[in-house]
């Protein structure tokens, strides 16, 4: 972890590509996506085959921070056509990527952020709420200091306003709070031993049948010492 | 942890620039201390052989003895040498009252303070606040602000104002402080330095401040652990500056989200401190503390005279936090036995129509109520104003008959005494007797619902932590 962290630094990166934050995200009980990075057409047909139907998939760069403005996404893609094809758009859009990612697509009607921040006086910032599109709108956040305990995360899991959508909902089942929990316990406590990660954004985080999966995530590097 | 025994307790004081007039803004602290400190107080002036008979000495490095704590009450120009005279002459704590130091971006300034007092063993308090009033010693902001006894309340406020606000509104609320302390900018003793001190001094069994910025938040998060969890002290913080949004660079949606304000509100949720919003707030929260109001829950029994008062209430309540359950049928009739059928109520709100105003009466609803499983609070709500009219020659009586009575409730009580005439002394002059009366009998009263509610809120929040870290109280 500290190797790739490093690693991107003195490559001047100001962040990790989605696949590399998902990795960062990953090794400490984050759920992720499928997922694997396509450098060439048939390459990406045969990562769509071995994760199955449908799938997304998105232009990936440590610089591509906000793809949808882009045009680096594509959902819902359900044969190798439309797989070939979407490669061919994304690669040819004259954006600079590293390659494609191809990823399962989740469904779940819950979307969730979990988030890591630093504040000037506290230090790292563990977030938790409403995910989704409108999540700057609504602002339905809890924060804890890390490092922090299962009873914080529970905490944080009981103060968001909307916290009923973590019992059952439209005939979906309550969601994996153990899961959860660990995972907000983990990013809290990546933001106490990496220092050269600045803030973390995990959005969506969305909830398929009870299990949260990170279908998005952003790790943001330190600014470089003056 | 830094002694700051002789700062609290200095055996010697000299106020630098004491003058035998209050000059301008310049605070008569001198004329304070001449009143009121008990040890060897010297003044410092060039210009005068002595202050209203005290001997005056043209700099601290011509006193006899060594300096406990040394007041800087000079122009900013003059600072940094009188301060290289305190540092020479082995001044323990010197207070730089003035301001225009990193509060006006004057960082650099401010830093050659600290550096002059690393030349020596001299601690500085501030610069930019009032420093020490510690009635036991009689080190006192104004002799009026004196207190008789020592107090068990450590109060650490940044700013000099609301030092004396806060301090005026306690002492009028019967609350004794023991130390308060304005600690300004915190160039050199920091609010965590105080927090340490005021944790360990047994005689302190609260602790409250303003702050507006925390120098050392880790040493700070660890310093609440140990006063909430160890020393079981309660902590109350009233936040300033909580509408600035605070200049962030940030690039990720979280960073953009995670305003000051809500940040610290969520890591005072996770210390077990006690957030008060507001200055009044902290002043409430003290008060009902010292009384013992610990409620176990918030569903709470309301009890007045009128349908329409009980009612208010409970939106008032309902709106701030409070839940209110309908009463069991055994209590029902246990407080319906004295009170006509006809415009009363039991259910809960309890609405004892004018057997409200019947003291007997009024303290049985409370006590009665109390005894209910499903109750955790009683507030019951009085007013001063109309019993005086209607039986004025009883209220005397009234008030010794609801006081004793209210003290017997088996559960946490609050009464709430609205304010209906406005500014009218005479009326102003019972609801205060009134409000002593109840202080005296251990019991918290509140102008309004609302802020009852509150409290009882933040209170119970403070237990539910405390709770699930395994401390009972």
């Amino acid at each position: 972890m500290k190797e790739l962290l490093q690693k991107a630094l003195k490559n001047g990166q100001k962040a990790l590509s989605e696949y590399e934050s998902k990795k960062v995200v990953a090794s400490v009980g984050v759920p992720i996506t499928k997922e694997e990075l396509a450098t060439s057409k048939d390459d990406a047909v045969k990562i769509a085959e071995g994760i199955g139907y449908p799938v997304a998939m998105k232009g990936s760069s440590h610089n591509l921070t906000h793809k949808t403005e882009m045009g680096m996404i594509r959902l819902n893609l359900r044969t190798k056509e439309e797989v070939a094809q979407a490669y061919d758009e994304i690669a040819g859009a004259g954006v600079e990527i590293e390659g494609v990612l191809i990823q399962e697509m989740v469904k779940g009607d819950r979307e969730f952020v979990i988030g890591l921040s630093r504040d000037p006086q506290f230090g790292p910032c563990v977030m938790f709420g409403l995910g989704g599109i409108f999540t700057e709108v609504i602002k339905d956040v809890s924060f804890r200091v890390a490092p922090i305990t299962e009873i914080d995360a529970e905490e944080m899991l009981e103060e968001i306003k909307t916290k009923k959508l973590l019992d059952e909902f439209r005939g979906q089942p309550k969601a994996d709070r153990e899961l959860l929990k660990k995972a907000l316990v983990g990013i809290g406590n990546l933001g106490v031993e990496f220092d050269e990660i600045a803030e973390i954004d995990i959005n969506p985080l969305i909830i398929a049948g009870d299990k949260p999966v990170a279908v998005d995530a952003l790790v943001v590097l330190k600014e470089p010492a003056q | 942890m830094i002694d700051l025994d002789p700062l609290f307790y200095p055996k010697t004081v000299a106020v630098i620039g004491a003058s035998p007039q209050i000059v301008r803004d310049r605070a008569g602290f001198f004329n304070s201390l001449r009143e009121c400190y008990t040890g060897n107080l010297y003044p410092v002036n060039p210009n005068h052989q002595e202050i209203h008979g005290i001997k005056c000495y043209p700099s601290i490095s011509d006193i006899p003895e060594e300096i406990d704590y040394a007041y800087i009450m000079l122009p900013r120009e003059r600072v940094l040498p009188v301060l290289e005279d305190c540092v020479r002459a082995k001044t323990k704590f010197v207070l730089v009252f003035t301001s225009g130091f990193s509060e006006l971006g004057e960082q650099d300034l401010e830093k050659r303070l600290v550096e002059i007092a690393r030349r020596g063993k001299t601690r500085i308090i501030g610069p930019n606040c009032i420093g020490v009033h510690c009635s036991e010693s009689g080190v006192v902001y104004y002799p009026p602000l004196k207190q008789a006894e020592p107090g068990d309340v450590g109060y650490f406020p940044q700013s000099g104002g609301h030092a004396l606000n806060f301090l005026i509104r306690g002492i009028s609320l019967k609350i004794g402080f023991n130390k308060v302390i304005s600690v300004g900018n915190q160039a050199d003793i920091t609010n965590e330095d105080i927090l340490e001190y005021f944790a360990n001094d047994e005689n302190i069994k609260y602790i409250c401040g303003y702050v507006e910025d925390i120098k050392d938040g880790r040493r700070f998060k660890e310093l609440a652990r140990y006063i909430i969890l160890e020393k079981k002290k309660p902590l109350i913080l009233w936040k300033g500056g909580r509408s600035e949004e605070g200049t962030r660079a940030t690039q990720s949606h979280t960073g953009a989200m995670a305003i000051p304000a809500q940040v610290w509100d969520s890591i005072m949720s996770q210390l077990g401190v006690i957030n008060a919003e507001t200055q009044e707030e902290m002043g409430d929260i003290l008060f009902a503390l010292r009384f013992g109001f610990l409620p176990r829950g918030l569903r709470t029994c309301i009890a007045v005279a009128g349908g329409g008062s009980s009612v208010e209430l409970t939106d008032a309540v309902s709106q701030n936090g409070l839940s209110v359950p309908t009463l069991s049928p055994e209590v029902r009739d246990k407080i319906a036995r004295d009170i006509s059928q006809v415009n009363t109520s039991t259910r809960n709100p309890i609405d004892l129509g004018m057997f409200g105003f019947d003291p007997n009466i009024f303290v049985n609803a409370a006590t009665q109520s109390a005894l209910d499983p499903n109750v955790d609070i009683v507030l019951v709500c009085q007013y001063p104003e109309m019993s005086r009219f209607m039986v004025k020659e009883l209220w005397d009586e009234s008030v010794r008959v609801m006081v004793k009575g209210l003290a017997t409730v088996k559960k946490p009580v609050v009464i709430v005494i609205p304010r209906i005439f406005q500014n009218n002394p005479e009326l102003e002059g019972i609801r205060a007797g009134f409000v002593d009366k109840l202080i005296e009998g251990g019991i918290p009263s509140f102008p309004s619902a609302e802020r009852a509610s509150r409290v009882a809120c933040k209170i119970y929040k403070y237990r539910q932590f405390m709770e699930k870290h395994g401390v009972s109280l």
